[in-house]
């Protein structure tokens, strides 16, 4: 009987924890959701206006404040980005390349240049907005960081606010 | 999984696509007919996105590199004469448009082609109001400020929030 409620008490938690956003990371082959809000801010800020990936015809697309909303209530200029938009973030940046994006995260961020988001973002590879993020700079610190599953937040929040040029 | 899958395929039909966007023709005869008694030139159309017709795809001419219509209040369709709006380009390069009677404005692109993004923002009186995030893209303000707003506009664009 003990042995029997210890089972099903192991197997309550294994169930638990699959149900929360730690799911989508074992999809993800490692990405961490939970590291991911300050880069979804970067991403957002760089990339997610209404004339680019906030538009429903690019593939890639983002949500959440400053861009379009996920809730029909809500309007890009508030209120505040909510979680649901985050993970919607999250999956949409795991969906361009999955394979890729585990293959570089098992290897600690080693070699991002493999991933067309981050080729597309510094403009090495054809894109149609150009160079949104500079090699080397917080923007660029921010999203590798996240791949070697060690985000720097400070290089995101800066990347998020600052005033460009 | 399926998510997955269905975001791949998505993918791939967005990127044999990426070029086209929805069809210009359609996005321009979404827009309607002329209000009568307008004179097609700088009064005509406010509220719409000039860009659609102005950039460069016709059937509107000249092309334009930054169009726009300025309001005084967020909840209200009073059209900002006199305004300044200014749109300082991604090499610090800066434009001042003043409004019309009907709040509308325009940069033709052959004497300005900004580079992207833009900063923008507008000033009438003494009072100022500020974009915080950029325009990537499309020059055209009523592009993404359109009426009051919804998920994927935000509101027109005005001085005072009320
Ligand atoms: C649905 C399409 C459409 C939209 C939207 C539109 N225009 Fe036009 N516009 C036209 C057409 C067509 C003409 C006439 C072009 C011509 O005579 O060659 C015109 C003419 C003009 C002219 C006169 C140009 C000239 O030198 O004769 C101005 C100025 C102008 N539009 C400003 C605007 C502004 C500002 C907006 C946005 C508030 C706007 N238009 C939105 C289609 C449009
Ligand atoms: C790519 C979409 C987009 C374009 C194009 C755009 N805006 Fe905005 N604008 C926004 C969003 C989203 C906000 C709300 C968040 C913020 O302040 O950035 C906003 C806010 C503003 C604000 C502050 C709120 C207000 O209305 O007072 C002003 C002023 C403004 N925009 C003016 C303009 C003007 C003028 C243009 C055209 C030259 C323009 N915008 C083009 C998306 C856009």
């Amino acid at each position: 009987m003990k042995r029997f409620l210890l089972v099903s008490m192991s197997i309550a938690i294994f169930a638990a924890c699959a149900g929360s956003p730690k799911q989508s990371t074992d999809s993800a082959g490692g990405a961490d959701r939970a590291q991911f809000t300050p880069v979804s801010g970067m991403l957002l800020r760089r990339c997610g206006s209404l004339d680019c990936h906030g538009r429903i015809y690019r593939n890639f697309r983002l949500v959440g404040v400053g861009g379009r909303r996920l809730d029909d209530k809500y309007y890009p200029d508030g209120p505040a980005t909510t979680e649901d938009e985050i993970d919607h973030n999250f999956q949409a940046i795991l969906g361009i390349e999955p394979e890729i994006m585990r293959t570089v995260i098992a290897e600690g961020g080693a070699n991002p240049q493999r991933l067309t988001v981050v080729r597309k973002g510094r403009g090495s590879e054809d894109h149609k907005g150009g160079q949104r993020i500079g090699l080397g700079d917080d923007a660029d610190i921010c999203l590798t960081s996240w791949l070697a599953s060690d985000v720097d937040s400070d290089a995101c929040a800066r990347a998020t606010t600052q005033r460009l040029p | 999984m399926r998510a997955i899958g269905f975001v791949f395929l998505g993918a791939f039909v967005a990127l044999s696509s990426s070029c086209i966007d929805p069809v210009h023709s359609d996005d321009v005869d979404a827009l309607g007919p002329e209000a009568p008694g307008v004179p097609e030139g700088l009064t005509h159309r406010a509220g719409q996105p000039c860009l659609t017709c102005h950039g460069g795809l016709g059937p509107g001419s000249p092309r334009f590199s930054v169009a726009g219509t300025v309001y005084l209040k967020r909840t209200d369709t009073a059209a900002l004469q006199g305004a300044t709006v200014v749109i300082t380009d991604a090499d610090g390069d800066s434009r001042s448009v003043e409004t019309n009677e009907v709040g509308n404005f325009r940069i033709e692109r052959d004497t300005w082609n900004p580079i992207f993004p833009l900063r923008i923002s507008l000033s009438y009186q003494g009072e100022d109001a500020t974009m915080k995030t950029l325009v990537n893209g499309n020059g055209g303000c009523n592009f993404c400020h359109r009426g009051d707003g919804d998920s994927t506009h935000s509101p027109r664009v005005y001085l005072r929030t009320k």
